[in-house]
């Protein structure tokens, strides 16, 4: 099974991007993956939406985004992960806050009772969430898989495979590596530790997967990468 | 005819495993890559490898990587200028200085004096490279065409694209950005102010053809990327450049 681990629906403002169900639907259609964890843009968060959308097209998997910073976001967490929703996404950068910040603790906690992954934004842009953010979250909530969306990528690769090295619950997501990155962090982490991404619509998802054809020969890890690992975190 | 604006070539410290001229040339051949700009990994500089690879052929574009923060910069890009070298590279993040400092001067009028193209690395992960250090040091230097890598990826594209509508010396490789924002900026801004890269050897040529194929179904548009615009840069024959 192919599982692409980052793909947002709806309709972004600020990132300028759109992407409907019929959009993702033909995208998985013609890349042949078999399921996709879906999730609203940062600007325009709608958890029940991706929720129906995931109960009328069964290859969606939902993802509940939820900005920390709001009063009743342990409110709108648990409501998505009673509705249906199999994990949450953060973003400390387009949502404003440190990734260690307490506000995210009640969210964490809460993922931890329902036994659902963390997908938080990773890539080097800002300190919010950098890598020892990702370090200091899976140590305090080692009851919960955390994985890093973007990898680390760009400068921060190296770093986050380290932290990944001596976490059990810390993952690295594909979609912004290149072939060495891929190629690196299997052998530094394992294969089990890293789950495919596309980030579409920013990111295509033939591209991607071409790129781990690229540098992945091997079967056993190339299937664990694809979709065995997103599997077991995700307990389908 | 194919053009990759960015290749490294050489011997490298911690960025990557090296990669050799018969490597990069089998690959070349394999994904159907008639010709690489080529130059030094940011980490081991190593310009006389990288001209020496590239010599007595036209399929290697030798390039030469200089680091602005050392006081023999400018002697150094004259030295491989005047040996033949047809462009300079720039790393401002990696190397330690700001793309708009001072230091850029004498480097900037080097390359006006020798007619080559500037490229350098564009992301927004430091203010050492940002998109309106490009734009100033593209509207001071109005006779230098500068490329920059990576088009400002990962958020600042679009200004990327505001940036260069406005200045035509101004370029954008596509390495690193999705195919959705380059089939965005070649909507706004037209598919001959890009240039293809790839940054191998982090990325393969294969993956990234596909991707700029994806993104710019148009096949003049797609032909303006992958070679033309870049062999424009490089005065390169024209008659070629259209095969």
């Amino acid at each position: 099974m192919i599982i692409d681990a980052h793909c947002q629906l709806g309709e972004s403002r600020v990132q300028d991007f759109a992407l409907s169900v019929t959009e993702l639907g033909a995208a998985l259609d013609e890349s042949g993956i078999d399921r996709a964890c879906c999730f609203s843009f940062p600007d325009a968060v709608d958890n029940v939406a991706i929720i129906e959308a995931a109960a009328d097209d069964r290859r969606l998997i939902p993802i509940a985004c939820v900005d920390p910073n709001q009063s009743n976001a342990a409110n709108q967490l648990e409501d998505a992960l009673q509705r249906g929703a199999r994990g949450l996404r953060l973003h400390p950068y387009l949502h404003g806050f440190k990734l260690s910040m307490t506000i995210v603790d009640p969210l964490f906690e809460l993922c931890a009772r329902y036994g659902v992954p963390v997908l938080c934004h990773g890539a080097d842009d800002v300190p919010a969430n950098n890598p020892y953010q990702f370090a200091q979250m899976a140590d305090r909530h080692p009851g919960v898989n955390l994985i890093a969306l973007y990898g680390g990528f760009v400068w921060n690769v190296g770093d986050l495979l380290d932290a990944a090295t001596r976490r059990d619950n810390l993952f690295l997501e594909t979609c912004a590596w290149s072939p060495g990155n891929l190629r690196l962090a299997v052998r530094e982490v394992g294969p089990e530790k890293i789950v495919f991404g596309s980030g579409l619509p920013d990111g295509d998802q033939m591209v991607c997967l071409a790129r781990a054809a690229v540098a992945l020969p091997d079967e056993h890890e190339r299937a664990l990468v694809l979709g065995g690992n997103m599997q077991r975190l995700l307990a389908l | 005819m194919i053009i990759d604006a960015q290749c490294h070539l050489g011997p490298v410290l911690w960025q990557s495993p090296p990669i050799d001229p018969p490597e990069l040339r089998q690959r070349m051949a394999a994904a159907g890559v008639d010709k690489a700009c080529c130059y030094s990994f940011i980490d081991r500089i190593d310009n006389e490898y990288v001209y020496e690879a590239a010599r007595g052929g036209t399929d290697l574009i030798p390039f030469a990587c200089i680091d602005a923060s050392q006081p023999d910069a400018p002697d150094e890009l004259e030295r491989w200028l005047k040996a033949g070298m047809q462009g300079m590279k720039l790393h401002p993040y990696i190397h330690g200085y700001r793309l708009s400092s001072r230091v850029m001067d004498a480097l900037f009028e080097l390359c006006t004096h020798y007619e080559v193209p500037v490229v350098c690395h564009l992301c927004d992960e430091s203010q050492a490279n940002t998109v309106w250090q490009a734009a100033h040091m593209a509207d001071r230097f109005r006779g230098v065409n500068l490329i920059a890598l990576h088009s400002g990826f990962l958020w600042s594209s679009d200004d990327m694209f505001e940036a260069a509508s406005t200045r035509p010396n101004l370029y954008l490789e596509t390495s690193l950005i999705s195919p959705a924002v380059l089939r965005r900026g070649v909507a706004r801004i037209g598919a001959e102010k890009f240039v293809f890269g790839t940054d191998t050897p982090f990325f393969h040529f294969e993956p990234e053809l596909l991707k700029v194929r994806r993104a710019v179904p148009d096949l003049h548009a797609q032909e303006a990327i992958l070679g033309r615009t870049m062999a424009r840069l490089l005065k390169l024959s024209l008659v070629a450049a259209d095969s």
